[in-house]
């Protein structure tokens, strides 16, 4: 018998095929016509997609289990997303507004312009492909555990069937048909886990619900005393400068209008809080009186419980997880492959070519094959992950590391609003852009130095130390032009 | 895009450091257990985030969509 968690993916993976195919049948002469959809992203649409994109596994898995097993400390999660929404705004506004004015795709093209420089330019291009890259494949080994409960299936296949089927829909329709197949699984895991609310609470109800939880769950530092109040601030630090992450930025530059690029912004934290932050620590307080006691890890809590209750809810809860997932492996496969084909690709050959014109249909056949590439160099590190428990481990940890990668581009944003007092000038940035994960790394794993000093995480000591570094330098190397970006 | 009133930027930066700081609470250890639960039985650490979602999510979303 098929599982019946392999026949609803199917269902699913139809849907997408048609709306790749949809997707294709709109003409693409040029790379911003596939990796920005034309520029013309509606408000509906980029809500929904900033939100499924920013909504990963995570939201519907590590974070219930996190709950479960830490307390409510963790609240202060979908707490950051509320500074996240005022830092993605911060930054989305000026992306939108340069973004048009200048016809920018990419990062590596505004850093490229605004500092005149080409190193400024492919250091942005690195960060956004490794962190992009890795998200990307984070995500999809991360559906390894999912697969092999509902559907006895080993990682090397899941690794190869979840490519195969995001390769498929990014290849045909670029952005468009990813934005389109968000908006499929951003309804589909909100439903599901509205779903899940519903059937877990008359069991948890009868168990005596918030009473049958102990009173270490509702304050902090919780039950593993995690939560400690520099922990929780350094946290927030960090959800604060993940508004310049690529796959927001590739978004606002695709808004059709500022009306489209506000209301993404909203939606860009919307559905992981709703997920995450409303209906989630119900769910997760459900499932603890519900079942206390569980012994797993936190990201295979939520799959156990629900199981133990309805084996059938249990595959139509992994097609959440899937929904979730997806939603964020594909927008990061093509914000990667959007750095391979715009900022390498695109700029090595017009350097050749020296300005000349590539035409229109060899740019965007170039542009769908490095979603291929893309789609084939993710599956080989998978595959190269499998050999160890380390690495597959260190691929995982990207999950956030691809968020924390964000600092520089923030840095540097918030440096053309307070200009001059707050500039990052092209050094600044360029030293930002190395010391900060060359600091912040170490310092978040115990990498030869300890882990989170004084309780606060690396990403933050990361931060601020780069971030002081990139201002003195700043200080003391020429200004940025204030003409090109600071009056936007 | 809506015809409604403009927040400006300061006062909305005021709003935010005295939102963060109204999280302070939360952090503050064994403060909440001796709340007493006001509605339904739902424990008071989790009323006052779920006020302080709100409140940030309503207020900032305002901000964005009239800047």
């Amino acid at each position: 018998m098929i599982p019946p968690f392999l026949i609803m993916l199917a269902v699913l993976f139809v849907i997408y095929a048609i709306l790749g195919v949809l997707a294709y049948r709109i003409p693409a002469k040029s790379l911003s016509d596939l990796y920005l959809a034309g520029r013309g992203i509606g408000a509906f649409a980029l809500f929904m997609t900033m939100g499924a994109t920013a909504a990963s596994s995570y939201s519907l898995m590590g974070a219930y289990g996190y709950y479960y097993l830490q307390g409510s400390g963790f609240l202060v999660w979908p707490l950051s997303q509320i500074p996240l929404v005022v830092s993605t705004w911060i930054v989305g506004k000026k992306i939108f507004a340069v973004g048009r004015k200048y016809q920018h795709e990419t990062l590596a093209d505004i850093f490229g312009h605004y500092y005149k420089s080409e190193v400024a330019a492919l250091l942005s291009a690195i960060l956004v492909f490794l962190g992009a890259m890795f998200y990307t494949i984070a995500q999809v080994v991360g559906l390894g555990w999912l697969f092999m409960t509902l559907a006895g299936i080993p990682l090397n296949v899941t690794i190869l069937v979840v490519l195969a089927i995001m390769g498929v829909y990014c290849t045909l329709g670029g952005l468009r048909s990813v934005v389109w197949c968000d908006i499929v699984n951003g309804l589909i895991f909100c439903i599901i886990v509205v779903g899940a609310m519903a059937l877990l609470l008359p069991p948890a109800l009868e168990k005596g619900f918030f009473a049958a939880i102990p009173a270490t769950h509702f304050t902090t530092p919780g039950p593993l005393g995690i939560w400690t109040a520099s922990f929780a601030f350094s946290w927030t630090t960090f959800m604060f400068w993940a508004g310049a992450v690529p796959w927001y930025v590739q978004r606002f530059l695709a808004a059709k209008d500022l009306k489209a690029a506000r209301v993404g912004a909203i939606g860009g934290v919307f559905l992981s809080a709703f997920t995450g932050g409303i209906v989630g620590p119900i769910l997760a307080y459900a499932m603890l009186a519900y079942m206390p006691g569980v012994k797993a890890p936190s990201d295979q809590i939520p799959l156990l419980i629900v199981n133990k209750l309805s084996p059938i809810f249990a595959a139509i809860y992994g097609i959440g997880v899937w929904a979730a997932a997806v939603s964020t492996a594909d927008s990061c496969l093509v914000v990667a492959a959007q750095a391979l084909a715009k900022d390498f690709w695109y700029r090595f050959v017009t350097k050749i070519k020296r300005g000349s014109e590539v035409p229109a249909e060899k740019v965007a056949r170039m542009g769908r094959l490095m979603v291929i590439v893309t789609t084939i160099i993710s599956a080989a590190i998978g595959y190269g992950a499998l050999l160890s428990p380390e690495l597959m481990t260190t691929i995982i940890m990207f999950t956030a590391i691809a968020w924390a990668m964000s600092f520089p581009f923030f840095l540097a944003f918030i440096g053309m609003y307070w200009y001059p007092s707050l500039r990052i000038s092209k050094e600044g940035f360029i030293a930002a852009s190395i010391l900060f994960p060359a600091i912040a790394i170490p310092f978040q794993f115990g990498l030869g130095v300890p882990k989170n000093p004084f309780g606060i995480i690396g990403y933050a000591w990361g931060a601020l130390i780069s971030g002081v570094v990139a201002y003195i330098i700043s200080i003391f190397t020429k200004r940025p032009p204030k003409e090109l970006y600071v009056k936007e | 895009m809506i015809r409604k009133r403009k927040i400006p930027n300061k006062v909305a930066a005021i709003i935010f450091a005295i939102y963060v700081a109204l999280w302070v609470p939360l952090f503050i250890p064994n403060t909440f257990p001796n709340v007493p639960e006001l509605i339904a039985g739902i424990p008071a650490f989790l009323l006052w985030y779920w006020v302080l979602l709100a409140f940030g999510w309503l207020f900032f979303s305002y901000w964005i969509l009239t800047s």
